[in-house]
C-alpha cells in the first residue's frame, strides 16, 4: 500500500504559494511536478485540468487533490502546496481552498496513484492533522506531521 | 397482451419463464387462514410431519405454539434451530436466525406467520423477505399467513372488522407461491374452539368473540380466504394453460388504470384496481397526471404519489407518469390511447359550490369516458400507505427569526416614512405606504412573515395615525371599515406575492436542476473510459446532493470499490453486504432502506432497461434519512443518466473485445495456412529427393550430390523457419531480453554475411561501412538475426544477379544501417503493413516463399534493443530500402577512447 508520504519530501512542498485562481494553483502544482518527473509542465496542467472538468476534487474542509494518470509516466509523483490566500476550488462545500496535493501516476494496471490519492484524502480528513498543517512553519514540519497521521 | 394469447399458438415467453425460475427456486407452500386459531400451524406441522416420514430434512427455523398443547406435542422430533437473541429497548427480542438456517441448509424449513415485523437490527424488517432470501437459496418453505395480512386485501378487511392490521404481505409474494392451502374452518366451529380455550386464554378470548370473532366478521374473512384462493387456482390454471399453449377463453382485452394524485385516498384506489383487474385476470396501470399544479405540491403531497405509483408495482401494476394541462382530457385520451376498457378514479372530494364555479374533473371524466367503464371509488382516507422502500428525510421547515425581524425593520421605516408624509397628505394615503412594507415582506420571506407583516401594520397604522391617536381603540366607525379593507388588502396582497415568489423559487429550483442534469449528460456524452465516467458520476452526485458516494461495479461475478468521491478503497463490511444484496435484489438497501439497514450507507442499483449496471452508495455526516424526497428524485435522475452511460462504455469494450477477438482468430489461420504452407514445400522437397535417392538406383554421382544440396538446403529452410517461429513466440511472450554489450557494426555485417553466404550465392553483394563508426550497444546474436532475416527477403524478392548493398554511416546521435535491394520495390499500400506478422507483399510467382515472420521479428528486436526500422522504397532506381536506425551511447566516445 503505497502512502502519501513514500511520495512527498520536503522539496515537493510549497508553503504559501501565491495563486489567484484555480487554474494558477493547478499550474504551479504542475510546475513542482514537471521538475519531479521530467514531463513538461504543460502537459501535466492540462491532464490536472481535464480531470478536475470531469469533477471537482476538492472535498471540503479547505482540501482539494488534483490527480492524473499520463501516459508518458512511469511512476508516481506527488506535491503539496499550503497557498497563502484561499482560492475558490468549486468544492464541495463551497468553501475556498488553501490545501491542495496533487498526484499524477502512470496509466494501466498500477494501482499506486490510486493509493497515494486514498491514503493522501485519509491524512487531510483528520481535522486536527489539518489544523497542524496550516500552521506549519516549514515543509519539514509539514512533512513530519503528514509522517505522524499516515 | 390478452389477445395477442388468443391469436398466437406457441407459448407464452414469460410463462415459460416463470415456470423456469421456479425451478431453481425452493418451493413454497402457504398454509392460508381467515382468522387466528383456524389451526393453520397444526396443520402446517402435521404436513411438515408427513414429509420428515418421507425421508425430507425438515427442520423448524420458527413456530409459534402460542400454548397450545396439542400443537406443542407436534413440534416433538423435529430439528428446531434456535432463535437470534437482541436486545430491543431493554427489551430481549427472538426472531427467527435467518443465516443459521442458510447455513444449516435443509431441504424444507417451517416459518410461522409470514407477516411479522423482525425487530430492528435484522437483516430485513419483514419476515417475508427471509422467506425471500431462504427461497432464494433454494431451501422449501412452508409458511403460515391470515388472509387479513395481505396488502390488497388489508382495507376491505379493515372495513370488515374495524381493525387495520398494520402487517402486511405483498399480494405478488403469495402469488408466487408453488401452493397455497386454505385452513378452512366454519365460523360456528372456530367459535367453538375460541369458547374451549383453544385459542387464547378464556379472558382474552370473551373480548375477542365479542369484537373480532362475531360470526358476521368470520363469515365474510372466511369467504375472502376463499375466494383469494380460488383466484389463485385460476391464476395457476392460466399459466400452466399459457405455459402449454393451450388456447383458452381469456378475458380478452379488458385492461384496468387508476388514477392517482396526491390525496391520500389514492392507496386505496390502487388497491381497488388492483383486485379489480386480478378478477378480471387484466393487467393495469396506475397513471398521474403531472399539471401545473404539480409545481405547488407540499413534499408530503409529492412523497404521496411517488409512495401511490410504488404501492402499484408493488401490487404487480405498472406505474406511469405523464405530463398534461388538462386533467380530465389527458386521462381520457391516455385511457383511449392504450385501450383501457375501465378506469377508477376517486370520489372528488369538493364542496357543490367548487363544483359549480370550477367544473368537476370526475363529471368530465364521467361525460368524455365514451365506452369506457368508469368506477367513481370513495376510498377510505385513512393512511394506509405502506412503508416506503426507502426513509426519506422529512423538509422541516424551522421558524427563521430573521425575516420576522427585518420585516418589524421594514414597519418602522413605513411608519417613519408615514408620519412624514402626513404632514402633508391624507392619512388614508399613508396606508399605502404600510401595504408596500406588507408586499416586499411577501417577495423577499414568503407568506408567514408577510401576515406577520400586515398584523402589525395594521396595529402600527391604528396606533399612529388613527384618533384617538397613541392609542389601539378607534372612535370613527368609518375608521373601522377603512382598516378592516386595509387589512383584508395586506392579506390578499402577501397570498398572492407568496404564492407567486413560491412559484418562481420552486421554478428557479427545477431550472437550476435542470441545468444541471443537462450539463451532466453532456459531460457523459464526451467520455470514452470508464475511469473518466465513474469519477465524474461520483463527483457529480456528490456535489449536487452534498453527499459521499460510493461505486461498485461487476466484476468476475463479485461487486468491486471502483470509484469515491472523497477518493476512497475499501468499504466495511456491512456496507460491502448491503451493496452486494442491492446489486443481486436490484432494490435499495442499507441505511434508510428496508434491507440492512445497519449499514454506513444507503446503496440503490443503478438500472438501465436492460438491468442493473453498477451500484451507488451514499452518506453524510447527518443523522437520520440522507435524502429528503426532492433529492431522492434527482438522484435517480442522475444514477440513470450515468447507467445509461456505464452501459454505453461497456459496450463499446464488449465491442472493441470482440474485435480483438475476430483479429486473434484471423491471425491464428494465418498462421495455419502459412505453417501448413511453409513446412509442407520443403518437407515435400527433402521427402522428393530423398525418395529419389533411395529408390533409384544407378544414379550418377552428380545427380546424387544434387539430390543431397536440395535436401539439405531445404532442411536448412525449414530448420530457419522453425527459428522464426520460435522467435516470434519468445518476442510475444516478453521473453526476448536482450544481452546487450558494445559492438563494432562492421564485425555484426560480417558475421552475418558469413551465415547468409549460400542465400545470397546469386547476387552481389556491396558493402559500404564508414570508417568512424562509434561502437554501438547491442546484443549481438539478436542484430545478426535481423541483418540475416533482412538479407534473406532482399534476395527473396530481387531478381539473381542483381546487386545488394549493405551501407552504414554516422547520423548525429545514431547509427544508421541500409540494405538496398534491385527488386521491384514494394507496393505503396503494403508499406505500412510489411512489418506485421504473416504479412507477405505481392509477388510473383516466381519468388520464393517466406514466412510472412522474418521482417515481423526484424522489427520486436530492433525494438528490443532500443532502435528503430523503417521501409522504404529507393529513389534512384526499383528497390526497396530497409533502414535501421541505432542510437549511439552518450559514453560511446569515452570508451572508443578508452579501447
Amino acid at each position: 500500500m503505497l502512502r502519501i508520504t513514500d511520495l512527498l519530501s520536503p522539496e515537493h512542498i510549497g508553503l504559501d504559494v501565491r495563486a489567484m485562481s484555480k487554474k494558477h494553483v493547478l499550474l504551479e502544482l504542475a510546475r513542482i511536478l514537471a521538475a519531479r518527473s521530467g514531463l513538461l509542465d504543460t502537459l501535466i496542467f492540462q491532464a490536472l485540468a481535464d480531470r478536475e472538468n470531469l469533477g471537482t476534487t476538492g472535498f471540503g474542509q479547505g482540501i482539494a487533490v488534483p490527480h492524473a494518470r499520463l501516459r508518458e509516466l512511469g511512476t508516481t509523483h506527488a506535491a503539496l502546496v499550503r497557498l497563502a490566500e484561499p482560492v475558490d476550488f468549486d468544492a464541495g462545500d463551497d468553501r475556498p481552498v488553501d490545501l491542495v496535493c496533487a498526484i499524477i501516476g502512470p496509466e494501466g494496471p498500477t494501482q499506486d496513484p490510486f493509493e497515494a490519492l486514498v491514503s493522501a484524502c485519509r491524512v487531510l480528513r483528520n481535522p486536527e492533522t489539518l489544523a497542524k498543517l496550516r500552521q506549519a512553519g516549514s515543509a519539514a514540519a509539514v512533512h513530519s506531521i503528514l509522517a505522524e497521521a499516515v | 397482451m390478452s389477445d395477442q394469447n388468443t391469436k398466437d399458438k406457441r407459448p407464452s415467453p414469460e410463462a415459460l419463464l416463470e415456470e423456469a425460475s421456479r425451478e431453481s427456486r425452493g418451493h413454497l407452500k402457504v398454509f392460508l387462514g381467515a382468522a387466528p386459531g383456524v389451526g393453520k400451524t397444526y396443520e402446517m406441522l402435521l404436513s411438515a410431519a408427513a414429509r420428515k416420514r418421507d425421508g425430507v430434512d425438515v427442520i423448524i427455523g420458527v413456530v409459534e405454539t402460542h400454548g397450545r398443547p396439542e400443537t406443542e406435542a407436534l413440534l416433538k422430533g423435529f430439528d428446531i434451530v434456535p432463535r437470534r437473541r437482541t436486545d430491543y429497548k431493554g427489551r430481549a427480542v427472538e426472531e427467527m436466525d435467518l443465516d443459521a438456517v442458510l447455513a444449516r441448509a435443509p431441504q424444507l424449513v417451517l416459518v410461522d406467520e409470514l407477516a411479522h415485523t423482525n425487530a430492528p437490527g435484522s437483516r430485513h424488517p419483514k419476515r417475508y423477505m427471509d422467506v425471500d432470501d431462504l427461497l432464494a437459496a433454494g431451501i422449501d418453505v412452508y409458511t403460515t399467513v391470515n388472509i387479513q395480512h395481505l396488502e390488497s386485501l388489508n382495507d376491505v378487511v379493515a372495513q370488515i372488522t374495524r381493525i387495520r392490521v398494520r402487517e402486511t404481505v405483498p399480494d405478488a409474494f403469495i402469488d408466487r407461491a408453488d401452493e397455497i392451502e386454505v385452513i378452512d374452518l366454519t365460523p360456528g366451529d372456530l367459535i367453538q374452539r375460541l369458547k374451549e380455550g383453544k385459542v387464547y386464554v378464556p379472558k382474552t378470548a370473551e373480548r375477542a368473540l365479542n369484537h373480532y370473532f362475531s360470526p358476521g366478521n368470520l363469515t365474510a374473512l372466511r369467504e375472502l380466504a376463499l375466494r383469494r384462493t380460488a383466484q389463485r387456482v385460476d391464476q395457476q390454471l392460466l399459466t400452466h394453460m399459457q405455459a402449454h399453449a393451450i388456447s383458452g377463453p381469456w378475458a380478452a382485452g379488458d385492461r384496468v388504470l387508476v388514477v392517482v394524485n396526491e390525496h391520500p385516498k389514492a392507496a386505496a384506489l390502487v388497491r381497488y384496481a388492483r383486485r379489480l383487474a386480478e378478477r378480471l385476470r387484466t393487467p393495469w396501470v396506475a397513471l398521474y397526471v403531472e399539471t401545473s399544479r404539480a409545481l405547488r405540491l407540499t413534499e408530503a403531497e409529492r412523497d404521496r404519489v411517488a409512495d401511490a405509483l410504488r404501492l402499484a408495482e408493488k401490487l404487480g401494476g405498472e406505474a406511469v407518469t405523464i405530463p398534461g394541462s388538462g386533467l380530465a382530457q389527458e386521462i381520457i385520451s391516455y385511457a383511449e390511447a392504450n385501450n383501457f376498457s375501465h378506469l377508477v378514479i376517486g370520489k372528488s372530494q369538493r364542496s357543490r359550490f367548487h363544483e359549480l364555479l370550477f367544473g368537476s374533473v370526475t363529471y368530465d371524466i364521467v361525460r368524455g369516458a365514451g365506452h369506457i367503464a368508469v368506477h367513481v371509488i370513495a376510498g377510505a382516507e385513512r393512511d394506509a400507505l405502506p412503508a416506503k422502500t426507502v426513509a426519506t428525510r422529512d423538509v422541516s421547515a424551522g421558524i427563521e427569526l430573521q425575516p420576522y425581524l427585518v420585516s418589524i425593520g421594514l414597519i418602522a421605516v413605513a411608519l417613519a416614512f408615514g408620519l412624514l408624509l402626513a404632514q402633508y397628505l391624507d392619512v388614508d394615503n399613508v396606508a399605502l405606504v404600510f401595504l408596500t412594507a406588507v408586499l416586499v415582506s411577501a417577495v423577499a420571506y414568503g407568506l408567514l412573515p408577510a401576515l406577520f407583516t400586515s398584523v402589525v401594520s395594521v396595529l402600527t397604522f391604528n396606533f399612529f395615525f388613527i384618533h384617538p391617536l397613541h392609542t389601539f381603540t378607534i372612535s370613527d366607525p368609518e375608521n373601522v371599515v377603512a382598516l378592516f379593507f386595509f387589512f383584508v388588502v395586506a392579506l390578499i396582497a402577501s397570498n398572492l406575492t407568496a404564492s407567486v415568489r413560491s412559484q418562481a423559487m420552486v421554478a428557479r429550483r427545477r431550472a437550476k436542476t435542470t441545468e444541471d442534469l443537462y450539463l451532466f449528460s453532456r459531460k457523459l456524452a464526451g467520455i470514452a473510459t470508464l475511469d473518466d465516467l465513474l469519477w465524474a458520476t461520483a463527483s457529480q452526485v456528490a456535489s449536487m446532493l452534498k453527499v459521499r458516494v460510493v461505486l461498485f461495479l461487476p466484476d468476475d461475478g463479485a461487486i468491486t470499490l471502483r470509484a469515491a468521491w472523497p477518493p476512497e478503497d475499501v468499504a466495511e463490511e456491512a456496507d460491502l453486504a448491503a451493496a452486494k444484496w442491492s446489486w443481486e435484489n436490484n432494490r435499495p438497501a442499507g441505511r434508510g432502506a428496508d434491507t440492512l439497514p445497519g449499514a454506513q450507507r444507503l446503496f440503490l442499483p443503478m438500472r438501465t432497461g436492460r438491468g442493473a449496471v453498477a451500484v451507488i452508495g451514499i452518506d453524510s455526516d447527518k443523522a437520520g434519512a440522507i435524502l429528503t424526497p426532492d433529492q431522492r428524485r434527482l438522484l435517480d435522475a442522475l444514477t440513470d443518466q450515468a447507467a445509461l452511460a456505464i452501459e454505453r462504455v461497456n459496450l463499446a469494450e464488449d465491442v472493441d473485445r470482440a474485435k480483438r477477438a475476430a483479429e486473434k482468430d484471423q491471425l491464428r489461420s494465418a498462421l495455419l495456412t502459412s505453417i501448413s504452407h511453409d513446412l509442407r514445400t520443403p518437407l515435400a522437397s527433402i521427402l522428393g529427393a530423398a525418395s529419389s535417392l533411395g529408390t533409384l538406383s544407378g544414379l550418377e554421382e552428380a545427380d546424387k550430390a544434387g539430390l543431397l544440396s536440395t535436401i539439405q538446403e531445404e532442411a536448412e529452410r525449414l530448420n530457419r523457419f522453425i527459428a522464426n517461429l520460435l522467435d516470434m513466440t519468445r518476442l510475444e511472450s516478453g521473453a526476448v531480453v536482450p544481452n546487450m554489450s558494445l559492438h563494432d557494426i562492421s564485425e555484426v555485417v560480417g558475421a552475418a554475411l558469413r551465415r547468409a553466404d549460400k542465400i545470397l550465392s546469386s547476387h552481389r553483394v556491396e558493402t559500404k561501412i564508414a570508417a568512424d563508426l562509434p561502437m554501438v550497444s547491442l546484443d549481438g546474436v539478436l542484430f545478426e538475426q535481423v541483418l540475416f532475416n533482412l538479407l534473406d527477403n532482399a534476395a527473396k524478392y530481387a531478381p539473381p544477379n542483381s546487386a545488394i548493398r549493405i551501407q552504414a554511416w554516422r547520423d548525429g546521435n545514431m547509427v544508421r544501417l541500409q540494405i538496398l535491394d534491385e527488386g521491384e520495390g514494394i507496393p505503396a499500400d503494403d508499406l505500412n503493413r510489411i512489418f506485421d506478422k504473416f504479412y507477405r507483399a505481392r509477388k510473383s510467382d516466381s519468388q520464393r516463399a517466406g514466412t510472412g515472420l522474418g521482417l515481423a521479428i526484424c522489427r520486436g528486436f530492433v525494438e528490443a534493443m532500443g532502435g528503430s526500422v523503417d521501409v522504404a522504397n529507393r529513389n534512384d532506381r526499383p528497390g526497396a530500402v530497409f533502414s535501421i536506425a541505432i542510437p549511439v551511447p552518450e559514453d560511446a566516445g569515452k570508451l572508443d577512447t578508452a579501447a
